[in-house]
């Protein structure tokens, strides 16, 4: 049993017994038991949930309700806030209680607009995004009510005990790319990212709330008053531009840089001032503030700070890829490799493995995905997802120079093998199973995909003479980020699963293969095309 | 561990965690595990048939409390359902096959599930009174469940689960989802309550790598 195994036994057990869960064994884990311990959160929340059914508190009979809410009890006022009140109420049908904001509205569109918002928030359900569980408009009031999370802010924590640990900063920021994704992925913004409107439960559950109000919804006018926190507000925001993907995400980065150093990255006076101090990124260094701190992490968060947010993360998810690298000790990092990954059915070959068309060249090819339950060949049509590692099992009957290629759509694909500085390299002898990308030292090394996307293509060519045409192209293109660039990512799109991506342009990528030979099929030369659909978004 | 199953009857050795005093149900330790009332039962004494209604009724019942949606959680109807159940459960009785201590009540709450979907069908062929703002629900009738864990959600947790022996099935609901102590667990597979904490976590541990993740 390894140690990973015992952690999880422990952490499994607290869940048992009804402790509250341990998030940092959780984030300590090895990469390979991520899954599983991505599992574990998720079951100690559905515990804590059937433990709620299995109580029967009085308090219905006990507590004298204030006034009744669409079938609520309405127990006792927890806050005033700008966009409305929050109360604490008693649902008798969940039998729990819930947090319920109410707010006045003064025309039919706006509580129309608020019902069909609170419609798509009810969709979200994940561990880090508060629960949204009913919505109603009754006597001139539109009321949103949610799980009631019991914890305290990180504004709060924050003033108490100033700049946190980095760690601690590291897995908050973790839960919170798990939580937006979450909300991006049903076409949402959260659109109010800041340290007020993140509650650290008893049990260290990190949970988004508070949106649903974030939003000022305009009555009659279309009118959309900026509502966000100024300090937390992405450049373009304050050019006009409405919520998105990307402005939580830099509001994140605000928040964890705040965490770090107790201050916000711009202070200023107005919003023009705070505006050229973001564009000119007038901010001090994170490095500089907290010495400290590892380069890969500041990257991380500073890199959801860039005023251009076509330089920001490509999506929440691929911020967390960042810092979860960022996070682990080199050692494991071998493992993790800052590219995409994708395979398909072969389209020149139609299948996997290479036909021996001419008996001069014969190549064997599959790729495999290193899963928590061992190795998984990927047949046709497999899906991948986000996080998963790949590699590619292969051998032949002659010396074989290879080139492997993830193909995404751009001009130039990315080189996944050969690598500066990994072993094997070309050409590769015949008659062994080679595993690849191959080793950096004794660490076995696989390719991560580490952005989302509709699909990875990836072409595997094998040829018994080198290519000079690709050889040329793999010294200019990018390579697979090992785990000191592993923030220089692919430009793939930004994280907006609701529109389908258009047809992209086929570049000079499919114009070199055709001039080395691949659409003439000769013996000497194998091409094969991989590709896997990403599962979801 | 022998001190402790004795004295398991009064059922004071209090579980590891909190909540203690919130369940009345026990199963009774100077019962005989069920294993043996099930053989019983096969042999068609009516005495151990009474006696497995009595263990697991009182379970059962609060189990199918979160798990009907509430145009049929008026309590007669629970208890009817409930019921209807666990008889057609002793009914197939012979058909169950004992995987391990522990597993007849997965068995039966598989028989239970099958039943409240099977209710919520009918009463979606009933026209209902309105809702608040049905749109919100997965569903058209949400249990407590659904809703508070989300349609979804509750799918992967059930298939997950499915995908596990029957053994571990028992010990992850009995604990989870029932709500027993260890104890309880113990005396139902007669063991010793520090083997059933283990043999949970290990259960929680299978199952967390079966779930799929909805979310990355």
């Amino acid at each position: 049993m390894t140690g990973d195994d015992k952690d999880l036994e422990r952490i499994a057990a607290g869940i048992a017994d009804d402790a509250a869960l341990d998030w940092r064994a959780l984030a300590k884990l090895d990469p390979q038991s991520t899954d599983t311990g991505d599992g574990l959160r998720e079951l100690s929340q559905l515990a804590n949930i059937f433990r709620s059914l299995q109580l029967k508190p009085e308090r219905a009979a006990s507590v004298k309700a204030q006034f009744r809410f669409a079938g609520l009890d309405v127990i006792e006022k927890l806050g005033q806030g700008a966009h409305g009140e929050v109360w604490r109420a008693y649902d008798p049908m969940l039998d729990q209680e819930v947090a319920l904001k109410l707010k006045r509205v003064d025309c039919d569109e706006l509580s129309h607009q608020f019902l069909a918002e609170a419609r798509r928030l009810a969709k979200v359900r994940q561990q880090n995004v508060v629960s949204v569980y009913g919505a109603a408009a009754q006597d001139g009031r539109v009321g949103l009510w949610t799980e009631l999370v019991r914890g305290r802010s990180l504004a709060d924590v924050l003033a108490e005990q100033g700049p946190l640990p980095a760690e601690e900063v590291a897995q908050i920021g973790i839960e919170l790319c798990r939580g937006l994704a979450a909300v991006h992925r049903h076409g949402l913004t959260h659109g109010d990212v800041k340290a007020e409107n993140v509650l650290r439960e008893v049990s260290g559950r990190v949970v988004l709330a508070d949106f649903g109000t974030a939003r000022e919804l305009g009555c009659g006018t279309r009118f959309e008053p900026i509502s966000g926190t100024r300090h937390y507000l992405a450049p373009e925001m304050l050019d006009g531009e409405p919520s998105s993907a990307a402005t939580d995400q830099y509001a994140l980065g605000v928040l964890l840089y705040r965490l770090l150093t107790g201050q916000y990255p711009y202070a200023a006076d107005d919003l023009d001032a705070m505006r050229s101090a973001e564009l000119a990124e007038a901010r001090k260094p994170l490095r500089e503030a907290r010495p400290t701190l590892s380069r890969a992490f500041a990257r991380a968060i500073e890199r959801a700070l860039a005023p251009d947010p076509a330089r920001r993360h490509a999506g929440v998810l691929a911020m967390l890829v960042a810092i979860e690298n960022s996070q682990r000790p080199h050692r494991l990092n071998g493992l993790h490799w800052a590219l995409a990954a994708a395979i398909v059915a072969a389209i020149a070959a139609g299948g996997y493995a290479l036909r021996p068309v001419a008996p001069q060249l014969n190549v064997d090819a599959a790729f495999y995905r290193d899963g928590a339950r061992g190795r998984e060949r990927l047949v046709d049509g497999a899906t991948i997802e986000l996080g998963d590692r790949l590699r590619l099992e292969l051998s032949s009957n002659r010396r074989t120079w290879l080139y492997v290629l993830n193909d995404d759509g751009s001009i130039a694909p990315t080189v996944l093998f050969p690598l500066p500085g990994i072993q094997p390299v070309n050409p590769l002898g015949h008659g062994v199973r080679w595993q690849l990308p191959g080793k950096d030292g004794l660490t076995e090394l696989s390719w991560q995909v580490d952005a989302e996307a509709e699909r990875e293509t990836f072409v595997v060519v094998a040829s018994a003479t080198p290519l000079a045409a690709l050889e040329d192209g793999i010294a200019q293109w990018r390579h697979a980020a090992t785990p000191d660039n592993a923030l220089v990512m692919r430009g793939v799109g930004r994280l907006v699963p609701a529109t389908p991506e258009p047809v992209r342009q086929r570049g000079s990528l499919d114009a070199l293969l055709g001039r080395i030979g691949c659409d003439s099929a000769p013996t000497e030369l194998r091409c094969l095309h991989f590709v896997f659909p990403h599962k979801n978004p | 561990m022998g001190s402790h199953m004795g004295v398991a009857g009064v059922v004071r050795v209090l579980p590891f965690g909190r909540r203690e005093s919130a369940r009345p149900i026990v199963v009774s330790p100077a019962a005989e595990p069920t294993e043996v009332l099930i053989r019983r039962v096969r042999a068609g004494e009516n005495p151990a048939r009474d006696a497995l209604v009595r263990r697991f009724l009182p379970l059962l019942r609060q189990w199918a409390h979160g798990r009907l949606p509430r145009a049929a959680r008026d309590l007669h109807e629970t208890e009817d359902l409930v019921q209807l159940a666990l008889m057609r459960a002793l009914k197939q009785i012979n058909s169950f096959e004992s995987e391990g201590p522990g597993s007849f009540l997965a068995y039966l709450r598989q028989i239970l599930l099958n039943q409240v979907r099977d209710e919520v069908r009918r009463l979606m062929r009933r026209p209902e009174s309105s809702e608040i703002d049905p749109e919100l629900a997965d569903t058209e009738l949400p249990s407590p469940v659904e809703q508070l864990v989300g349609h979804e959600r509750l799918r992967a947790y059930e298939a997950a689960l499915a995908s596990l022996p029957k053994r571990q099935q028992g010990l992850i609901v009995m604990r989870l989802e029932f709500g027993m102590s260890y104890p309880e667990i113990a005396a139902e597979v007669a063991s010793s309550p520090d083997a059933v904490r283990v043999m949970v976590a290990r259960a929680l541990v299978q199952l967390a790598s079966a779930l799929k993740p909805l979310q990355a």
